[in-house]
Parts: C-alpha cells; structure tokens; sequence
C-alpha cells in the first residue's frame, strides 16, 4: 500500500460567503493521493479543478474540511508558512502562467532561486540546465511578455521545476503546447515520476487519456467528485 | 524652553514613534474586529499581511522609544543641568517638578510595553495557526495610551521649568524626598536591610532561575520587584561611592556620564537584560497554559540572559566596591 503524500478530507471551498454572489465551488471532497505516482483531475470547464489545485497546493484554505500535505495539516495555516511550505516542497504551473511580464526569461525561471544561497554563476547553471529540458534555452534573454502561449508555458513549467520540488502541481500544463511540445512535456513528467516526484495535473486535454505515466484520474463535476466515466 | 535644540530633537522623535503608532492602530483595530482565522477570504489575506507589517512598525517603534530614552537621559544628565541652576545632573533637572521623575518612568515603561509586545508577536509568528491574533492586539492600545501619557507628562515637565528656580541636587544635604525614590535619610536608615536583601535576592534568584519550572516564575517577579527596589537604594547610597571615588555623592545619574566611563549604561544595561528575561518568561508562561506548544529552547535561552545579566549586574558593583577596598 503506497503512502498518501496529499490527502483531503470533507474540504469546501465557497467564495464571497454569505453574499449575493456566494459561489460554491468545491463541496465534500475527499481523496487520496499516493506518493510518487501521477494523478489526473479531469472535469468540465467551472467544474472546480483550478480551485482545487489552489487548495492543495496551499494557495488558498479551505472554508472547511481538512488538507494533509506531506504529513502536515496545512489547511489552517497563516500565510508565512504556506509560502514557505510551497517554496520548498511544491512546484506549480498555473493555468494562466502568472510570469512576470517585464522580465526576461531568464529571470522568470530564476525567480524562486532567490531566497536561496546560491551564487551568480550556480544559478545561471540551474536554469540553462532546466531551460534545455523544455526547450525554451533558445530564448532566455526575450521578455516574457514577447513570448508565444506555447513558450510561456515551457518558462511556467521550468519556473515550476527549477527547485526540484517534491511535488508538481501542473494546471492544464499541455493547453498552449502543440501535439509534439505536449508529448514532449509528458516525458518530461514521465522522467520526474520516475525520479521519485508526484505529480498532478488538471486537464481537459484527451493526449492524457489512457496515458502510461497517470496512474489514477480524479473527476470533478459541479464541486463534487463523481466516479471515473462521468468525465 | 520649547525652541531649546535638544527638546525640538525629543519631540522630533516622538514625532517619530507617534507616526509609527498612528499607522499600526488602525491595522489593529481592524484585525481585532475582522480577524477570522478559518476563512480565506481576500479580507482575511490582506489581514494577515497587515499583521506582519504592524510588528515590522512596532519593532521600528521600539528602536525610536529606545533612543527617545537614551536621548532623553541625556538631556536632563548633560543638557539641563546648563539651564538650571543649582543642578548638576538629572537628579537636580528631573526634581524641578512634579512631573520630571514621573517622564523617565513612564518612558522606561513604554520600552517594556514594545517589547512584550514584539515578544509575543514573535511567539504568535513562531506557530502555524497564529494563536495570539487578535488578542496581541490589546498590547497595542496600551502601547499608545502610554505613548499619549508619556508626551503629556514630558510636554508639562518641559513647560514647568523655570530658568530662575533653583534646583537641589544629590550632594546637596536637605532632603528631596519628593524628586527622589526615597529620602536621604530613611535611606541611611534602610541601607542595611537593603544591602542583605540585595545580596540574599542576588543570591537567590540564579538558583531560582536553574530550577525554574511551574510557576515559580510568578514568585521570580515578585522577588524581582523587590530586588529592583533594594538594588536602587543599595546603588544609590553604597556602589556608587565607590564609582565616583567620593563619600556623600548620592547621585544615581553621574554614573552615564564619560567621567565615569558611561559606568551607568553598563550597570542599567545589565539590570535591564534581567529584567527584559523575566518579563519574557512570564509572558511565554502565561500565554503557554493554552496556546502554545513548549519551548524549550527559548526558554532556556531567556533563562540564560536574564541570569548573565543578574550575574554581570551584581559582578560590576561589587568588583567598584572590590577595587575600592583592595
Ligand atoms: N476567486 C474566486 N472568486 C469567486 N468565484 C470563483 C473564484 N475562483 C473560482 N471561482 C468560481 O468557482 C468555480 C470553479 O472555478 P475553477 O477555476 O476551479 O474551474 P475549472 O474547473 O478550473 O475551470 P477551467 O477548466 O475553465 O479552468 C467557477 O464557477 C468560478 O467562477
Ligand atoms: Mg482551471
């Protein structure tokens, strides 16, 4: 029996409570995740995947219910241990990206190595080794903002794995990829799954159907998990 | 008065401490009434950073109280002594009015208040669930109603200086009971038990500190309080013949002064670290019963400063004495 590295217990997540536009976006889930393997987290589109994701990556807290991360209950912590928390064990590519726009992509991918004790030149080394593996080395000195979806989404996922996290938290991580860029990532992940990492990901996108790196698929419907065909 | 350089510099600093305060109240206000631990709301986020930006303000707060302390020591040491006539030193400059003692006290005070303050901000910061929050808070309204009383009283001791009044002072042989902690001559009078309570308590209160457990911390401030009080007349009146080289100068204030080479911050300064161990112990015990888990470490590191500094307190007055005797 595989060790749970995430587990969920009865977590709720309602935005704006208690006002008009009260939105109920995750009810009464539960799920387990075991360590080392690669989860999928299918669902429609406002099903709650993102919301989700944020939950358990220690983004956001749960309105209730319970979030054990790496064996610690993380869902009511203030925010200077949550970002500690992600900072060393999590890495996480978000769906929109979130890079900053006006710097390079260099600087992009080296953002989380700056509360570390790293020199100039170890540092320099982590992202040409990392930015080899996406393919985006060719453009390390472009502004991101002058990048196409599929390239920002190569410096999302090197900023992501640039810490060797743990745990890789990827949200529609293919989206902006076309079907060679996305197999190519998939491997990328494959290698990482292979290396001892979770990895989990949300996504509409059927190249991951049936795909040999997932191991188990989460299906979210209107805040609530359903069983597996639904999706 | 008022347009004097050095109380236009004091009132540049509380200006300083004022503007720290003002800034944290409402960010604490807030957090008292909003704050809501389980909910994530964007409110409840902004809240939280809000609550490290007020400890960043206070720590800085602190900074200024303390140079506002030093700065005004110094004033009425070095500076007033010029203006008044009669006084040689704070205690001459400080016993003009009602009001001199009363400004230093309350400044003393203050520097404590910060200080629990950040302490326990530093206990709620050091756990996940920050279990202090809000009720920390309540220390800050405290801070600034002694903040207002301080300015106050400091704004009437400034206003209450006569130039033409004549000040007495330590050497002077009448009595100032009504400027000093107590009068010269019950203090000759209580020198002795003084002198046996500020060694047995000095004694005492190491051993105490080693075996320190449960609430012997409680008895450890009682003991304190005294042994502040015993040591000040103990000082007064013994130690700081020996300091000064010179039998009837009774004077508390001198000892900053570069003659003695700044002996008194040495002297406080120790005193002081004692004092500040304590009164973390305290509050770590206090706040512990129900909302924090053990430290142990922490605690024993308090333990330590607060013994060095009784220890290193004691050792410095009586290695004058010795040097005196030998
Ligand atoms: N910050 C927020 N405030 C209010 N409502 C929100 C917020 N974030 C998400 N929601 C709502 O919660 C629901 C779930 O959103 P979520 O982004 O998790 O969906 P999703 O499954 O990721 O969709 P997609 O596939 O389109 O990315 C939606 O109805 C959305 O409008
Ligand atoms: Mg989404």
């Amino acid at each position: 029996m595989p060790e749970q590295i995430i587990k969920a217990v009865n977590v709720s997540k309602i935005f704006n409570k208690g006002r008009r536009n009260e939105t109920v976006a995750l009810q009464d889930i539960s799920l387990e995740i075991a360590r080392n393997s690669a989860v999928l987290l299918r669902g429609p589109s406002g099903s709650g995947k993102t919301t989700l994701l944020t939950l358990l990556s220690a983004l956001t807290k749960p309105t209730s219910g319970t979030i054990i991360c790496l064996e610690q209950d993380i869902s009511h912590w203030q925010e200077k241990f949550l970002t500690g928390f992600r900072r060393r064990h999590l890495g996480i590519i978000f769906q929109n990206f979130n890079l900053i726009k006006t710097l390079s992509v260099f600087d992009n991918i080296a953002v989380p190595l700056i509360p570390l004790p790293l020199s100039a030149a170890e540092i320099r080394e982590k992202v040409h080794e990392i930015s080899a593996l996406v393919q985006i080395d060719h453009r390390l000195q472009y502004k991101a903002a002058t990048l196409s979806g599929g390239e920002q989404q190569r410096v999302a996922i090197a900023r992501a794995l640039i810490q060797d996290p743990e745990i890789l938290i990827a949200d529609e991580p293919t989206a902006h990829l076309d079907s060679r860029l996305s197999s190519e990532i998939l491997t990328i992940f494959s290698d990482l799954k292979q290396r001892g990492k979770t990895i989990l990901i949300a996504t509409h996108d059927p190249v991951l159907n049936g795909h040999p790196l997932i191991d188990a698929v989460f299906c979210i419907k209107d805040g609530r998990l359903e069983p597996d065909h639904v999706c | 008065m008022f347009a004097d350089l050095w109380i236009i510099s004091l009132f540049i600093l509380y200006g300083a401490c004022g503007f720290l305060l003002l800034w944290a109240l409402p960010a604490g206000i807030k957090i008292i009434r909003n704050w809501d631990f389980t909910s994530s709301t964007e409110g409840q986020l902004l809240l939280e950073r809000k609550n490290y930006f007020v400890s960043a303000l206070l720590q800085y707060a602190l900074f200024f109280q303390i140079i506002l302390l030093l700065f005004f020591l110094q004033l009425a040491n070095v500076h007033l002594p010029g203006l008044i006539k009669g006084a040689m030193c704070a205690a001459g400059t400080l016993g003009v009015n009602a009001y001199g003692y009363t400004a230093l006290y309350v400044k003393i005070a203050a520097v404590f208040i910060y200080l629990s303050f950040l302490f326990i901000n530093y206990l709620d910061q050091s756990e996940t669930n920050a279990p202090l929050t809000p009720q920390k808070y309540y220390l800050l309204f405290v801070a600034v109603l002694v903040f207002g009383f301080d300015l106050y009283v400091t704004v009437l001791y400034f206003a209450g200086i006569k130039p033409d009044i004549i000040a007495a002072c330590c050497s002077v042989n009448f009595d100032i009971n009504s400027a000093g902690i107590i009068s010269a001559q019950t203090a000759t009078q209580y020198l002795k038990p003084a002198m046996a309570i500020f060694y047995g308590l000095g004694l005492l209160i190491p051993f105490l500190m080693i075996r320190l457990r449960g609430r012997i911390i409680y008895l450890l401030v009682f003991l304190s309080a005294i042994f502040v009080y015993a040591d000040m007349i103990a000082l007064k009146y013994h130690f700081v013949k020996f300091i000064y080289g010179m039998p009837s100068h009774n004077c508390l204030f001198d000892i900053f002064w570069s003659e003695y080479y700044f002996a008194g911050y040495l002297i406080f300064g120790t005193l002081a670290a004692y004092l500040a161990g304590v009164l973390f112990l305290t509050l770590l015990k206090m706040v512990q019963v129900k909302h924090l888990a053990k430290k142990p470490f922490l605690e024993r590191k308090l333990k330590w400063i607060a013994t060095v500094g009784l220890i290193g307190h004691l050792l410095i007055l009586n290695l004058y004495w010795l040097y005196w005797i030998i």
